[in-house]
């Protein structure tokens, strides 16, 4: 239908019924997305959209659906396994998109939006288990390295590529597509490739990204375009869920890559900060008292095993370990 | 290292800014959500390499605007419900009731009926309309593509497109009413 006839139409609008309206609302959404949109095809809806909120409202529904529809769409293969170093890969599509919001806690919201907005890409999930890492190369070429005990849900679509780091350590090098780009959300903030090498670590509440070529955008959620970072080639970028802000830092980036070589690397770190992120391989979890935990670390450590990486630890620091049935706990050496 | 904007597409955008936030403004009903699509198409075409090719530019900065603002009513739902913007607009601008926090297991339940009945509403189509809305929607063919395909004119595809949101929106909104 031409802007002529839906400007016809806009001025019936008062005896129209909700029926109408909704036949309006569909051929503009469909208008508006067609390929040669034009300038007057956008004012013209634009004018239709402020004359009431019953076409704002219809218009809602119009989209909702449209990108319902597309979600629909079957699944396609989007992924070569060429697998993993350890046993156990596992793929398994995600079921929904529940887990994430639930544990959000909408504040308010309306069913539509839950139902409509919520339903999920077709997603693959990624896990490693403890002690686990694999390598993964996407359908366009783009290479992800997953360390210990990560999730990472990915979603190839047409016009984007969407990777979500629910927990752990992936390396990424990225096949560039300005037509396709790359985004990875870890919590509250979004790392958008720029055509490069990083690895993204997020363990409890902390994230950091490092750069090892090219570059990378980062924004937070709440204030996408206040808050753009750029990392280079040799940064670091640190945050914590839910502050504001990231700190950027020149880095050996060796270093933050140095869990593909089966080894992990601390420099002057506090021990509780070193058990936390160990905590990551251990199969049974390191607990370490008040007084160890302020004990600074610099080593390289093996990963090999929960036993390699108790012994070294107490090599190189004055603690003892002690197995129970659940933790291993360090305790300050009398 | 980022390339400046190509000349011509931030030509265009400084010149249809107001055009593309007004419609945004119209759309969203809410101001700070328009500038802020608008500053992330600023940014996006920014963040383009030089000379990269755009036929139609006011189309393809209305489309890039438009993907920004599905973006955010997909995935940004969340973290935009901190600041309360979002959620207050749709709330009253769908003018449907509010959920609590946490899903239910109905509504649940209610997301996996609404996916069998959108396939049960799309198999309801007229064959030729089901056809041109499969291309479009599953294929990811654009109207112009599908026009090509299958020999017809752009203005019919977008007739039968529009038929099919048409019965989907009836067969999938039966809340929305006077």
């Amino acid at each position: 239908m031409t802007t002529k006839a839906l400007r016809q139409k806009h001025t019936m609008d008062a005896t129209q019924d909700r029926l109408e309206i909704e036949a309006e609302a569909a051929q503009w959404l469909v208008r508006i997305n067609a390929p040669d949109v034009s300038e007057a095809d956008i004012v013209a809806l634009t004018e239709w959209l402020e004359a009431s909120d019953a076409h704002v409202s219809a218009f809602d529904t119009a989209e909702r659906i449209w990108q319902q529809a597309e979600d629909m769409a079957p699944p396609v293969a989007d992924v070569i396994d060429i697998g993993a170093y350890a046993a156990r890969p596992k793929t398994r599509s995600l079921p929904s998109r529940w887990p994430m919001w639930s544990a959000a806690g909408l504040a308010a919201a309306t069913i539509a939006a839950l139902i409509f907005v919520g339903l999920p890409k077709p997603a693959t999930l990624y896990e490693t288990q403890k002690g686990e890492q694999r390598d993964i190369t996407l359908a366009d070429g783009t290479r992800l390295h997953l360390n210990s005990a990560t999730r990472l849900a990915v979603r190839l679509q047409p016009g984007a590529r969407r990777l979500t780091l629910e927990d752990g350590e992936v390396a990424l090098e990225v096949v560039h597509d300005p037509k396709r780009p790359l985004s990875l959300q870890a919590g509250d903030q979004t790392i958008t490739d720029i055509g490069t090498e990083f690895v993204v670590l997020r363990h409890g509440g902390d994230l950091r990204v490092t750069v090892r070529e090219g570059e990378v955008a980062m924004n937070s959620l709440s204030a996408p375009a206040a808050s753009r970072t750029t990392l280079q080639a040799g940064q670091q970028a640190t945050h914590t869920q839910g502050h504001d802000g990231v700190t950027v830092t020149s880095v050996d980036t060796k270093a933050a890559y140095m869990w593909q070589t089966g080894r992990a690397i601390y420099r002057d770190q506090a021990l509780s900060e070193v058990v936390s992120d160990l905590n990551r391989y251990m199969k049974k979890p390191l607990v370490v008292d008040a007084r160890s935990g302020q004990l600074k670390v610099s080593a390289v450590l093996k990963l090999e095993s929960d036993a390699a990486i108790v012994n070294a630890l107490e090599a190189f620091l004055p603690v003892d370990a002690q197995e129970l049935p659940d933790r291993i706990e360090l305790h300050y050496r009398k | 290292m980022r390339a400046e904007p190509s000349p011509p597409l931030l030509t265009t955008y400084l010149e249809k800014r107001t055009m593309i936030l007004r419609y945004f403004m119209a759309r969203t009903r809410d101001a700070t959500i328009a500038e802020d699509i608008l500053q992330e198409l600023y940014l996006k075409i920014a963040a383009l390499p030089e000379g990269y090719d755009v036929e139609n530019e006011t189309a393809f900065l209305f489309r890039t605007a438009q993907n920004i603002w599905l973006n955010m009513i997909r995935g940004k739902t969340r973290a935009l419900s901190r600041e309360g913007q979002w959620l207050d607009t749709s709330t009253h601008s769908v003018g449907m009731e509010t959920v609590a926090d946490t899903p239910s297991a109905e509504t649940v339940v209610g997301d996996r009926q609404q996916v069998a009945l959108m396939q049960a509403a799309v198999k309801e189509l007229p064959d030729k309309t089901q056809r041109i809305f499969r291309l479009h929607k599953f294929d990811g063919l654009n109207q112009a593509e599908v026009a090509a395909k299958i020999g017809m004119s752009k203005s019919s595809v977008e007739k039968h497109l529009s038929s099919a949101l048409k019965h989907l929106m009836a067969r999938l909104n039966p809340r929305s009413g006077p």
